[in-house]
């Protein structure tokens, strides 16, 4: 490449680098797009090793075939059973803990601030529509029974929660109350996942089972994806974990109701991802002892 | 009707009966391979081996590695071909099980290597590249990788496979609307992850 080359190829991307603050979404989309272009591309030319993998595929075919995982274990629906009046009691508590909590430190009664009458306008609803998305608000939509995620404000920030109050106290702690319900329903939700996933047993399959467990993982998903879009998924190691997580469930929500051998593979890839990523230990290390009684 | 709406017609119906035909056909296929029929075997295989090798080229980025999650899709698949019912087309659900093999692959590596970088991560520039345009690719590489799973399952399917929401969705389990959240999510990060680049850039060159 000659200098001239190189400097008119400096002068283009100076002008990009300019343009970009001005450029709208069409247009950096487009930037994008030409930069990822070759990400991860197979080299021109490039042919899979068609047959070496054949190769490996066919001796393992001829080889002795995997045992199939299919006895059902009968104190896995016990678990199961109790997992699910496990997680029902801990929401009716949370429920009724919440109540008291927000009625005796969030809530500011009406009539210990008069001020609020006329100064308090109501809490604006923070939009952020570059994070909105259709799916978004499928998922958010099909929550209908998660009552814990619905309480929570949809706010991007808890500073933006707050009412705006003359005297400026009120709005502090309603926004460390909002923290605190966010803190509270994270706790809960791990709970609950860790609950779905202790009863979860890879080894055992049949269609009622998958189609149960395929039922609550897709409610904790909707639950997970609400948390990962909301202030609770800001901490890094938090939002790595329900992402992870993430992951898991939509492979469980995917288990069909129906395919109960079909399942098998699903199953095994199920156990890959919670075995691989420690999931269980990770949700037992983020719900701190003794607060899933306190849940 | 005119002769053109007829022959318009005509076409139609063909394609469709062609379209019937070569699901009967894979169909026919799928049952002698869950037989144990080799020579099925191998042509399902070659029909669908390119694809899906580099579709796991590209979430893998590694030769060695999208050969191995070929081979694992490929040897799961095969395995339980007797499980598999036909409701949806074979190659959809050796996509699926392709892509999962390779997130579970891609996942083990970033635990072995510690490799993975979030996103929130990927803001130091390292040394200005005189071909500013190499950096700018690299960071949004990088920005790639730092995705979430989903987010760069569908951004890859999608941007540069080319693959449809509704053969993703079908792939992944999920709806269309998802995949056309995600995509619309991956790509709102991307243009962050581009002003964040060239604002440094911008400054570091300001500086220099």
């Amino acid at each position: 490449m000659s200098t001239m080359d190189r400097d008119e190829m400096g002068d283009d991307f100076d002008r990009l680098l300019a343009d970009v603050s001005r450029m709208d979404d069409e247009a950096l989309d487009a930037v994008v797009a030409r930069a990822t272009a070759d990400y991860n591309a197979p080299p021109a030319g490039m042919r899979p090793p068609t047959e070496a993998m054949w190769t490996r595929i066919a001796a393992t075919q001829r080889g002795a075939p995997r045992g199939m995982r299919g006895h059902l274990h009968v104190q896995r629906w016990q678990l199961l059973a109790a997992s699910v009046a496990f997680v029902a009691f801990g929401i009716t508590i949370g429920r009724q803990w919440s109540g008291v909590a927000g009625s005796g430190a969030h809530a500011v009664p009406a009539s210990q601030a008069p001020v609020t009458r006329t100064a308090v306008t109501p809490a604006p609803v923070a939009h952020a529509p570059s994070e909105t998305t259709p799916a978004q608000v499928a998922d958010a939509g099909n929550v209908t029974h998660v009552s814990s995620v619905h309480a929570i404000p949809r706010v991007t920030s808890p500073s933006h929660a707050a009412p705006r109050v003359d005297d400026g106290t009120s709005g502090v702690a309603t926004a460390s109350g909002s923290n605190a319900a966010y803190q509270l329903a994270t706790m809960r939700h791990f709970a609950a996942a860790e609950a779905l996933l202790a009863s979860y047993d890879g080894s055992a399959r049949d269609a009622k089972t998958d189609a149960q467990l395929a039922s609550w993982a897709s409610d904790l998903l909707s639950q997970t994806r609400l948390l990962l879009d909301s202030p609770a998924g800001r901490d890094p190691v938090r939002r790595r974990l329900l992402q992870d997580l993430e992951l898991v469930l939509v492979q469980m929500a995917q288990l069909s109701p129906d395919a109960s051998k079909s399942a098998a593979l699903e199953h095994e890839l199920i156990d890959g991802s919670v075995r691989h990523n420690d999931i269980i230990t990770r949700l037992r290390s983020a719900v701190p002892a003794g607060a899933t009684t306190a849940l | 009707m005119t002769v053109t709406a007829l022959s318009f017609t005509a076409s139609a119906s063909t394609d469709l009966g062609a379209v019937r035909a070569e699901r009967e056909q894979e169909a026919q296929l799928v049952t002698r391979a869950a037989a144990g029929d080799p020579a099925a075997q191998r042509t399902l295989y070659d029909r669908h081996v390119d694809r899906v090798y580099r579709l796991a080229f590209r979430m893998t980025g590694d030769a060695d590695m999208a050969t191995d999650v070929t081979q694992d899709a490929f040897i799961r698949a095969f395995e339980r071909l007797g499980d598999f019912r036909q409701e949806a087309a074979f190659g959809t659900w050796l996509h699926r099980i392709a892509v999962t093999t390779a997130l579970v692959a891609i996942r083990s590596r970033k635990r072995r290597d510690r490799r993975y970088r979030p996103l929130e991560d990927a803001d130091d520039v390292g040394q200005v590249d005189p071909q500013g345009e190499v950096l700018l690719r690299e960071h949004l590489h990088r920005a790639i990788d730092g995705l979430a799973d989903g987010y760069r399952t569908v951004f890859v399917m999608y941007e540069l496979e080319g693959y449809t929401h509704q053969e993703i969705a079908d792939t992944l389990g999920v709806a269309v609307a998802t995949s056309k959240g995600q995509l619309f999510r991956a790509k709102a990060r991307l243009r962050e992850a581009l002003k964040h680049v060239a604002a440094e850039v911008r400054e570091r060159r300001m500086t220099e």
